[in-house]
């Protein structure tokens, strides 16, 4: 279980208090809120970009808030996707692998048994600048996964996609939650996304001194 | 009013090569030239590197006053800049501890290198200050979320970015240390073959009366200044070409 205890943070003039919520392991739950009101800080804080001011997260009944970023072992993928157009899309999806260690020869090998997986072989050597919105969110995914997480950070992933390209990573993601064993966080401002899951709806935020 | 003065230099100093030639204390402020630059281009490059680098990734609260103060020396007159670094340098400052060590910098090499490097470190600070700038941090925030640790960040995330202006950086500082005159003339003087450049040496020639072999020498420093924005613009252009994926 993923537990968010109480927690405060404070980003520049931006404050949220007393966040509180638990995730069963393997349960895809949403982060509900308008525009503005701190979702993405909520999860760029699980994720350990901002430090929490009060409060605690753990995991499986571990302290993660502790935990330095690159060890937290969590996928995160930005609404806009955030792949490094100074590599191609093998090199981006990569990339975890050789973070971890791996030589490079075998990380690519397993990269591209990635990209199979997801559709995207035949994008291998393409520069992540030229791909439609939906290739750089599956891209993104399968770099996110590669380095087989337990919990999946999603922001916002569809807002830029069309209808049909939306419906179509929901259900790659739906897919690969059930494959990967993943617990999925997701932020949306749209209730229809949510359907039957569990949700958090964010609301005790606060800009000192305005903009 | 900027071309017509260079174009001129060209031709007249053009004109004026031959003397040039066989001109052994010539060939050795080139020289010399050519290799303070560079050294001074290399120590001018890391201090800066690690300086903007450490200064994007610090939290600290006068992270703007170090800035500042880095970047203050900018608004000095270079001869200014030479007056210090022979008072602070010198027999009334600090230069008697340092003799010990082997590093002795009035009308010396080691100045040289001195005034080129603390001369161009402010420019230079702020050219990669900018560059880190440019960064978005969301792409740094990622890298480490895919397991990045500090040197991986720095080598295969940042640098990548950053790239076309480092090489920029290194054809700025390469050009400005080659011409430098106020500090290096204060704190190293121009004492035929031991610390002449090219640009005291156009100096010395001039105040000597020898017009031709200053125009010769001018012609030189234009040629290398031409040779250098060239250098630089058809780097930033293959950046550009590599960004966009061609």
């Amino acid at each position: 279980m993923l537990q968010v205890n109480n927690l405060s943070i404070q980003v520049g003039n931006f404050s949220l208090h007393e966040v509180d919520f638990s995730v069963n392991k393997g349960e895809h739950f949403f982060i509900l809120g308008r525009s503005g009101v701190g979702k993405t800080i909520i999860l760029e804080t699980i994720a350990g970009r901002w430090k929490p001011c009060a409060g605690s997260i753990s995991w499986m009944g571990e302290r993660l808030d502790t935990i330095p970023v690159e060890e937290r072992h969590i996928g995160f993928l930005y609404q806009d996707y955030i792949l490094y157009n100074f590599l191609d899309t093998l090199s981006n999806v990569s990339l975890p692998l050789e973070f971890g260690g791996m030589r490079k020869k075998d990380a690519r090998e397993k990269a591209a048994t990635q990209l199979e997986k997801f559709n995207l072989s035949h994008l291998a050597h393409r520069n992540t600048d030229t791909l439609s919105g939906g290739e750089k969110q599956r891209v993104a995914l399968a770099r996110a996964l590669i380095f087989e997480p337990e919990i999946l950070l999603l922001d916002e992933p569809y807002s830029a996609l069309d209808t049909d390209t939306k419906a179509e990573m929901q259900a790659l993601t739906r897919k690969v939650a059930q494959e990967y064993e993943l617990t999925i966080l997701e932020v949306t401002h749209h209730l229809a996304d949510v359907g039957n899951h569990n949700y958090y709806t964010v609301t005790n935020t606060r800009l000192q001194g305005g903009n | 009013m900027v071309l017509a003065p260079l174009l001129y230099g060209l031709v007249l100093g053009g004109s004026k090569l031959i003397k040039l030639f066989g001109d052994e204390e010539i060939l050795f402020a080139t020289q010399l030239s050519l290799k303070t630059s560079l050294a001074s281009t290399v120590i001018c490059i890391v201090l800066c590197l690690l300086s903007s680098s450490f200064l994007y990734f610090s939290k600290s609260k006068v992270k703007e006053t170090i800035k500042t103060l880095l970047s203050t020396p900018m608004s000095l007159p270079h001869v200014v800049s030479g007056i210090l670094l022979i008072f602070f340098f010198g027999n009334r400052g600090i230069g008697p501890y340092l003799e010990p060590f082997g590093l002795q910098f009035i009308f010396t090499v080691q100045g040289i290198l001195l005034a080129q490097v603390v001369v161009n470190i402010p420019f230079i600070f702020e050219q990669l200050w900018a560059a880190f700038s440019k960064v978005d941090p969301k792409s740094i925030f990622v890298a480490k979320s895919l397991g990045a640790n500090s040197l991986q960040l720095n080598a295969r995330i940042i640098f990548p970015f950053i790239k076309n202006d480092i090489y920029a950086a290194i054809l700025m500082c390469f050009s400005r240390c080659l011409g430098e005159y106020g500090a290096v003339m204060m704190i190293a003087g121009t004492t035929r073959m031991k610390t002449e450049l090219l640009p005291t040496a156009v100096f010395l020639n001039m105040s000597t009366g020898n017009l031709d072999l200053s125009l010769a020498i001018s012609f030189i420093l234009i040629i290398f200044a031409l040779l250098i924005n060239l250098i630089t613009r058809l780097a930033l252009k293959r950046g550009e070409v590599f960004a966009a994926g061609e």
